[in-house]
Order: C-alpha cells, then sequence, then structure tokens
C-alpha cells in the first residue's frame, strides 16, 4: 500500500507521541505544581494586583522547563534511533525538523496552560481579581506564548543538531538558566536611574543636603544600547515581559519571531546537511 | 534483469577516514544479499547513505532506477524498510504502540494489518509491556517489524544477528527467509557473522576498507568452495590431458596447480598421470568454507 506522506503525516504522529510523553506531562506537571505552590504561598498575604503578580511568573518558569522538555522529547528520536524510522521511509529532512519544532513549539503553550488554568480558575476566588484589564492581560500572554514558542525553536534547533541527548539536556537548561539571570542582570542595569536625586540626611545631629548627581551605575551610550537589545532576546525577554506586563512592547514578540525565524532557518540548513546515525 | 538498488562509485568521506571507496554493487529484485566485511569496513556507512541518513561525497546510487539526487528518491525510499544498527523504536512504548505510531508516519489509513505483523514477528502476547523491557531478540523482532509497516518490497538489516543468542538468531533467520519466500521481500542483510549468512544469502558482496572486493552469488560461492582435489604437479598440459580422457570435472589454477571435482580413485590417478609422464608432487582434499572464502579474499586477518 502506497501513501502519500506528508509533514501532516509527521505532525498527526508527533502528536500522538507528545500525548504519551512522559515528558510532556512532567512538564505540564511542574508548571501545574508551581502554580499551586504560587497560590498556596500567596493566599495569606492576599492583596490587590497580588494574582497579576503571580499570573506572570510562568512567562519566567515556560522557559526553564521547556528547556528540559524539548532536549528529552527530541533527544529520545536520536538515542530511540526511531528519526531514522521518518527518513528511511522517504520523509524529507525539512519535514520531520518543521513537525518536531511544531509539536515542541505547541507542547511549550500547552504546559504554559497548565500554569494559568489553575492559576485562573482558582487564584480569581482565593486572591481576587486581575488589576490588569482584559486586553492587557490577554496581550502580556500572547506575547509569553510567542516568547515561549520562540524559546523552543531554539531548544529545538540545539536538539537536532546535537545526537547526544545528554549533552543536548545540559546545554538547554543551563541556557535557559543563562537566559533568565542575564534578564535579571539587564533589568537591573537598565532601571538604574540616570540621576541620584537630592536627598537630606542627619550626620552628627545635623541636617545635611546631598546634592543630586549622576549615577556612575547608569549605563549609556553603546554599552546601553547593546544591553538594551540582549534584553529583548527571547528567554532575557521573559523579565522584560513581567516588569511591563500592563502595556508590552510590540517589539517583544516581533523580535521573538524574528528569533524563530533565524534559529529555525540555521537550523534546517545545518540539520538538512547533517549525517545522522 | 531487475534491480531494486545499484551504485556507481559510491564514495563517503568523514574529516579524516574514507569509509566508502568507489563502491560499486547491484542488488537484485527477489535475492537476499549479504553483505560481508569486518567491523568498519564500510556496511553501514552504504546502509545510511541508502536510507538517506548521510550524503555520498561522490558517486552515486539508484534505488528502483531512481537515482539519489533525484526528487523522486523519497518516493523510492517508501518502498523500502530499514533496521539500521539497532532497532529504532521507542523505548518507552508497547510493541503495539511502536507499531501504531509508525502506521501514523507511513500515513497507513488504518490499523489492519497490525495483530498480523505481530504475529509474524511473534510478539502478538506482549500485552503492556513496554518495549524497553523487551529482550534483545524481542526489540530486534519489533524493529523488523516496524521497517515491515509499510508493506515494503525491499528490507536493509544491518547486522540484525548482533547480540542475540542461538535461539534469537535461528528466529531472525527463520523470520527472513518466511519474508524473502512468501512475500518476495528483498533483503540486504550485513553480517560478519558468516555462518549465519551462508544459510540464507542468494549472493553475496565482500567488502573490504570501503571497497567491494568480491560479487557473486551463492552458486558461484559455492563452486568457488567445492569440495575438491587439489593437485601440485610438474606441468598440468599432461595432466589436463589424463584428466579428459578419464573423464573427470576439473579445473585449472595454474600451470602447476588444478582443482579435481569428482572423487576419484587416487591410486588410479596417480597411475595414469605416472603414465601421461606427469609428475604429482603435492594431492590433498580441498574444503573451503565461507569463512575461509572471505579470510582468503581479504587477506587473512579478518575477525
Amino acid at each position: 500500500m502506497r501513501v502519500r506522506l506528508s509533514i501532516n503525516l509527521l505532525l498527526r504522529a508527533g502528536f500522538r507521541r507528545l500525548w504519551r510523553s512522559a515528558a510532556f506531562w512532567g512538564a505540564v506537571g511542574v508548571m501545574f505544581a508551581a502554580a499551586v505552590f504560587e497560590l498556596a504561598v500567596s493566599y495569606p498575604v492576599r492583596q490587590a494586583g497580588l494574582l497579576d503578580n503571580r499570573y506572570m511568573i510562568f512567562a519566567l518558569l515556560s522557559g526553564v522547563v521547556l528547556s528540559a522538555f524539548c532536549s528529552l522529547f527530541t533527544g529520545a528520536e536520536y538515542s530511540d534511533g526511531t528519526m531514522r524510522n521518518k527518513i528511511a521511509v522517504g520523509h524529507s529532512r525539512t519535514a520531520v525538523y518543521l513537525s518536531n519544532l511544531a509539536v515542541c513549539a505547541a507542547a511549550g503553550v500547552l504546559a504554559c496552560f497548565g500554569y494559568i488554568l489553575p492559576m485562573v480558575v482558582t487564584g480569581v476566588p482565593l486572591l481576587g481579581p486581575f488589576t490588569m484589564s482584559v486586553p492587557s492581560l490577554l496581550w502580556f500572554t500572547l506575547c509569553a506564548f510567542i516568547m515561549t514558542a520562540a524559546l523552543c525553536a531554539v531548544f529545538a534547533m540545539i536538539a537536532m543538531l546535537n545526537q547526544n541527548k545528554a549533552a543536548v539536556a545540559v546545554i538547554c537548561i543551563f541556557l535557559a538558566y543563562f537566559l533568565l539571570f542575564l534578564g535579571i542582570y539587564f533589568n537591573s542595569r537598565l532601571t538604574e536611574p540616570a540621576i541620584i536625586p537630592a536627598r537630606e540626611y542627619i550626620e552628627s545631629g545635623q541636617i545635611l543636603v546631598r546634592e543630586a548627581m549622576p549615577n556612575p551605575a547608569y549605563v549609556q551610550g553603546v554599552k546601553r544600547a547593546i544591553f538594551a537589545l540582549l534584553y529583548d532576546l527571547p528567554g532575557c525577554q521573559a523579565v522584560q515581559l513581567v516588569a511591563e506586563a500592563e502595556a508590552c512592547p510590540v517589539r517583544l514578540p516581533l523580535l521573538s519571531l524574528g528569533a524563530a525565524a533565524v534559529s529555525t532557518g540555521a537550523g534546517l540548513a545545518l540539520f538538512r546537511r547533517k549525517d545522522l546515525k | 534483469m531487475e534491480y531494486v538498488l545499484k551504485t556507481q562509485s559510491l564514495s563517503k568521506a568523514y574529516k579524516t577516514t574514507k569509509a566508502l571507496d568507489n563502491l560499486t554493487m547491484s542488488v537484485e529484485k527477489g535475492a537476499i544479499y549479504g553483505f560481508v566485511g569486518r567491523n568498519g569496513a564500510g556496511k553501514t556507512t552504504l546502509i545510511r547513505l541508502i536510507c538517506g541518513l548521510q550524503i555520498p561525497t561522490g558517486g552515486s546510487f539508484q534505488l528502483y532506477g531512481c537515482p539519489n539526487d533525484s526528487r523522486e528518491i523519497h518516493r523510492a525510499r517508501r518502498r523500502m524498510g530499514a533496521v539500521v544498527e539497532t532497532p529504532a523504536i521507542y523505548l518507552s512504548m508497547t510493541a503495539e504502540e511502536n507499531l501504531k505510531q509508525q502506521y501514523q508516519i507511513l500515513g497507513l489509513p488504518s490499523y489492519d494489518g497490525l495483530k498480523d505483523l505481530l504475529a509474524l514477528v511473534r510478539l502478538e502476547n506482549t500485552g503492556k509491556k513496554k518495549a524497553k523491557d523487551f529482550s534483545l531478540g524481542m526489540r530486534q523482532r519489533l524493529g523488523i517489524a516496524v521497517a515491515l509497516a509499510g508493506d515494503p518490497d525491499f528490507l536493509i538489516l544491518d547486522e540484525p544477528a548482533n547480540g542475540l543468542d542461538p535461539q534469537g538468531i535461528v528466529e531472525i533467520r527463520e523470520l527472513i527467509l518466511r519474508l524473502n519466500r512468501e512475500r518476495q521481500i528483498t533483503v540486504l542483510i550485513s553480517s560478519h557473522i558468516l555462518d549465519e549468512l551462508s544459510r540464507l544469502a542468494t549472493h553475496y558482496g565482500f567488502i573490504d576498507g570501503g571497497r567491494m572486493v568480491r560479487e557473486l552469488s551463492a552458486a558461484e560461492l559455492e563452486a568457488a568452495c567445492r569440495k575438491c582435489l587439489r593437485l601440485t604437479v610438474s606441468d598440468t598440459r599432461p595432466l589436463t590431458a589424463a584428466l579428459d580422457k578419464m573423464g573427470l570435472e576439473y579445473a585449472v589454477r595454474s600451470d602447476t596447480e588444478a582443482d579435481i571435482y569428482d572423487a576419484p580413485s587416487v591410486t588410479e590417478l596417480t597411475l595414469a598421470l605416472h603414465n601421461a609422464g606427469c609428475e604429482v608432487k603435492n594431492i590433498h582434499e580441498h574444503d573451503e568454507s565461507l569463512e575461509s572464502y572471505y579470510m582468503n579474499l581479504v587477506g587473512g586477518d579478518a575477525e
């Protein structure tokens, strides 16, 4: 029996495997557990705006969780040897790469729902309503999903180009943490004020006034431009998304889409020429 | 003659090594082609190239007449099933789930025939046992079942007996023979277990250092390995005259050496040669196995 093969077949097979994947349910479970934890520690100190703050945490978590998921899910194709089954029966490498990327990105967004659903369903009655407007909340969520998909594209590229599952897991998890901490660092440096304001202080019983002065920690010039550019990258961007949640700049999802396109293009070009074992 | 696979001067070089060096071979339709060579000879590299896992650095091959650089090669590969090195199966899935997964990859419209396929490889009673808990033989059979999921005409098996116990080897052999005889599947089987291969193969290709050393049919190999009397004489001209007179089947190997395939009386033979003026310097029974044939072919230091 000869049947028409296409990327759709690989997508269907990929989602079928995803549904049975322990790595996927593990990722959903970690996100769910994080939501439950956040609710549990927030409940005693509930106050207006706390739910918004807790809700946004999934954007910070998704990169780390998905780095482990993508490396395990894609790495299994190499460690179990099943990548060969797809190529040996005539599927093109482009179809194999793109279908894997699509499944990983979809899994990333679905894993985020593992956090979002319990946070919304039980968070509102427990912590009170969101203070952010619904459009702002939806825009933030969309931006976070796009960033998650972009991170999946980067992790999928690493996993598709390296046949060592353990090495891929280490690289992806390290990268996810590195980007997150880099984001926190850039956030702290870029939010430094340019001027330290004048202030009064008491010394030896006398009231003294310190004049406003330039902040030596303020980053400026080319260095600031580089920091700002890197701060926009997916991963680092998670910190910025949370910091500017009420009005996420449009450039952030656009940059995420750009990063996804670049990593997918580069990954595809290399994967098509790669010698597989 | 219809060929499933033909390679022309196929080469594959890695950074520092040449894994395949101008390899030319042909696999006839319906054959069980035994691909023989020591470890590192290039057997698996050839299989990877045919399966599209790697790209040749020189030469070409045709699969069902379709050149490897043609867009249609993907279509030709759909007629093929392969087990390359280790069985390619999801260890976290059961045998049935693995087959269903491959059915999805192939886009088969239903799971019809899945139970039959499991029965064919004798894995129909594995139930919910996951592949990671299978024995090596069971995994190997499941790998073959996955390769057979698309009902291929051409099956490629890379060292299928590797690591199997004697019973597992017999089971795989019987399965391959059944597939070839009952389903007319052409099989390319790479191995360095020569005794096992000699029970299966209808054609042989001997590879060493990435080069095809010799390609021959099982009948030709049998003739080459046929039991005979090997004589070393002073001159083969009087010898051939005497052998013709006696009506014996023979083959002259050199000016001083010949093989006699019938089983003549040694006394009658030596008397006849003496009368023909031919001095017999040495006479011994020669019975070459596939193993010794291979050793002679590749230089003797084979595994």
